[in-house]
């Protein structure tokens, strides 16, 4: 999901056009108790291809916040896919994730009033580093710290997962938990899409005629992967785009998270493209206290790759309504590498050896 | 009689260019648009050295297997009359969750043109596949499934060989 420098120039001019940076220095001075607030820079940053994600510099006089601050604002961008939170709903739960010990920015504030910048927001600190997933997988000087940083996003997760429902804070979160619901509307998606998928829908009957037992559900961030954590050198410094959490199955993350998908090229390591799975396991099994069961984590994965086809799809659909971008016109495409994967995931006896 | 060189010897030097000269030129950014212009003038190569000689394929694959399994459902429904004891082949999935074989769909004879008749005949297939119309039958079930790698791995043929190849799957 992300984003090209098309896009980001694209919206970048459109939110530029938009932002009172007067409106949103009041607004950051009354939430923080501020006698004044002044903004020295608002700029996009890279990332995100249906959030905007801004760099804000600004000096707060007195308040909570007194002094120079280098924050983070979130904001929507101009398209985006309908199954994500909105940026209240998200604010509430990078607080959950922060209250709970996970690695997240400090989220401050969020406004609801599209009458500041033209759009709902929230503010969080900035934190060191990069989240580029390419770059993470693909540098060999990181190579050495990588399994310890896939161990602590094990544990990481295990930490996301003690919030649980009920939670009067998250009664907006959608269950996702239901497989046979999920397999219903992407059924639906390729009822309505242009071109049939069959490989698609022999992977979505074998989805529906192997859905696990249902457990209890926990917070679900549904898009934890390299490429929406930040590190700094090797230092995990956040997890972010928090957009797409439900109340959801404890091992759809793992699936998503070792999903060829999200490899960056490094098919070899199959935690996130980053480790072997055992050092991701061994970190989220010492903080979850139970053994995952590769049985169900592979049900998961299968179900990461068929949900990933089907967004990927859906961000070509994008282009095809008009939206100009080389970036979304071209992700349809990945669906197939999806597809592959389910055959390999579920016929590896029937691959063609000399295809 | 066009002149030459051909439009797609044009479209494949055309991007060494602006693979090998101008990308070490721009700044980071502009290399990474420069890329994805690379990748999507490979794919138009690509599909147009192939053109519809793997549709064809496809349409004459599937044809020869709708042909077959037509021949099968009629036998298995003969032998249900005869001897229902005998209609157990190993079911790939477990019974209980897949229900009875459901019966093939019907082919469509509204669409129109080569494009249109090849695309029913994949969203028929597609639709049988939804429905689990081949799981009774191992060998139609085999059959399918050997369908799907071909297409597949053609398509990426045509969109990501290197995937292919990744994937220790010949992507040339």
């Amino acid at each position: 999901m992300g984003a090209t420098a098309s896009q980001r120039s694209e919206a970048s001019v459109a939110t530029a056009a938009t932002t009172g940076t007067a409106a949103l220095a009041s607004f950051l001075a009354q939430a923080s108790g501020a006698r004044a607030v002044e903004i020295a820079a608002l700029d996009l940053l890279e990332g995100g291809a249906i959030r905007e994600n801004w760099g804000l510099h600004a000096c707060f006089s007195g308040g909570a916040l007194a002094g120079p601050q280098r924050l983070v604002l979130r904001t929507d961008a101009l398209t985006g896919i309908a199954s994500s939170l909105s940026r209240t709903e998200e604010f509430a739960v990078l607080k959950a994730a922060f209250d709970a010990g996970v690695t997240v920015p400090e989220p401050l504030f969020a406004c609801a009033d599209a009458g500041i910048i033209g759009r709902a927001f929230f503010v969080m600190r900035h934190v060191r580093g990069s989240a580029i997933g390419r770059r993470i997988a693909r540098n060999p000087e990181l190579d050495p710290a990588l399994p310890g940083i896939a161990e602590r996003l094990g544990r990481e997760l295990a930490r996301i997962q003690t919030i649980r429902p009920p939670c009067a804070d998250l009664a907006f979160l959608p269950r996702v938990d239901m497989v046979a619901e999920q397999i219903a509307g992407f059924r639906d998606y390729l009822d309505r899409h242009p071109v049939p998928r069959p490989a698609l829908e022999w992977g979505l009957r074998w989805l529906e005629a192997n859905a696990p037992a249902p457990v209890a559900p926990v917070l679900c961030h549904r898009d934890f992967r390299t490429g929406n954590y930040m590190l700094d050198g090797a230092e995990l410094t956040g997890i972010l785009d928090w957009e797409f959490a439900g109340w959801g199955d404890p091992d759809e993350d793992i699936g998503w998270f070792c999903c060829k998908g999200w490899r960056h090229g490094r098919l070899d390591r199959e935690a996130g493209g980053i480790a072997d799975r055992a050092p991701f396991y061994r970190g989220y099994e010492a903080e979850a206290g139970r053994s995952l069961d590769p049985v169900r984590v592979r049900f998961w994965e299968v179900f990461a790759n068929l949900r990933w086809a089907v967004i990927a799809l859906q961000q070509t659909d994008r282009y095809l309504r008009g939206a100009r971008s080389l970036d979304l016109a071209i992700t349809g495409r990945r669906a197939t590498e999806c597809e592959l994967e389910i055959l390999m995931l579920l016929d590896r006896g029937g691959m063609p050896s000399r295809a | 009689m066009r002149d030459l060189p051909t439009g797609a010897a044009l479209l494949a030097l055309a991007r060494e260019v602006l693979v090998e000269d101008v990308l070490p030129l721009l700044p980071e950014e502009a290399r990474i648009k420069t890329r994805l212009i690379a990748t999507c003038m490979a794919i138009a190569e690509r599909e147009a050295a192939i053109g519809e000689v793997a549709a064809e394929e496809f349409r004459d694959d599937l044809l020869a297997f709708y042909a077959d399994a037509e021949a099968s459902f009629r036998v298995l429904r003969a032998q249900r009359q005869e001897n229902p004891v005998r209609l157990r082949p190993q079911p790939p999935v477990p019974e209980a969750q897949t229900g009875a074989a459901e019966p093939l769909s019907q082919p469509d004879s509204a669409s129109r043109g080569d494009g249109g008749k090849r695309a029913a005949l994949m969203r028929r297939f597609a639709l049988d596949l939804r429905k689990g119309s081949f799981e009774k039958s191992e060998s139609l079930d085999r059959a399918a499934r050997a369908i799907l790698w071909r297409l597949t791995i053609a398509k990426l043929r045509e969109g990501n060989p290197g995937f292919l190849a990744a994937n220790g799957i010949n992507g040339s």
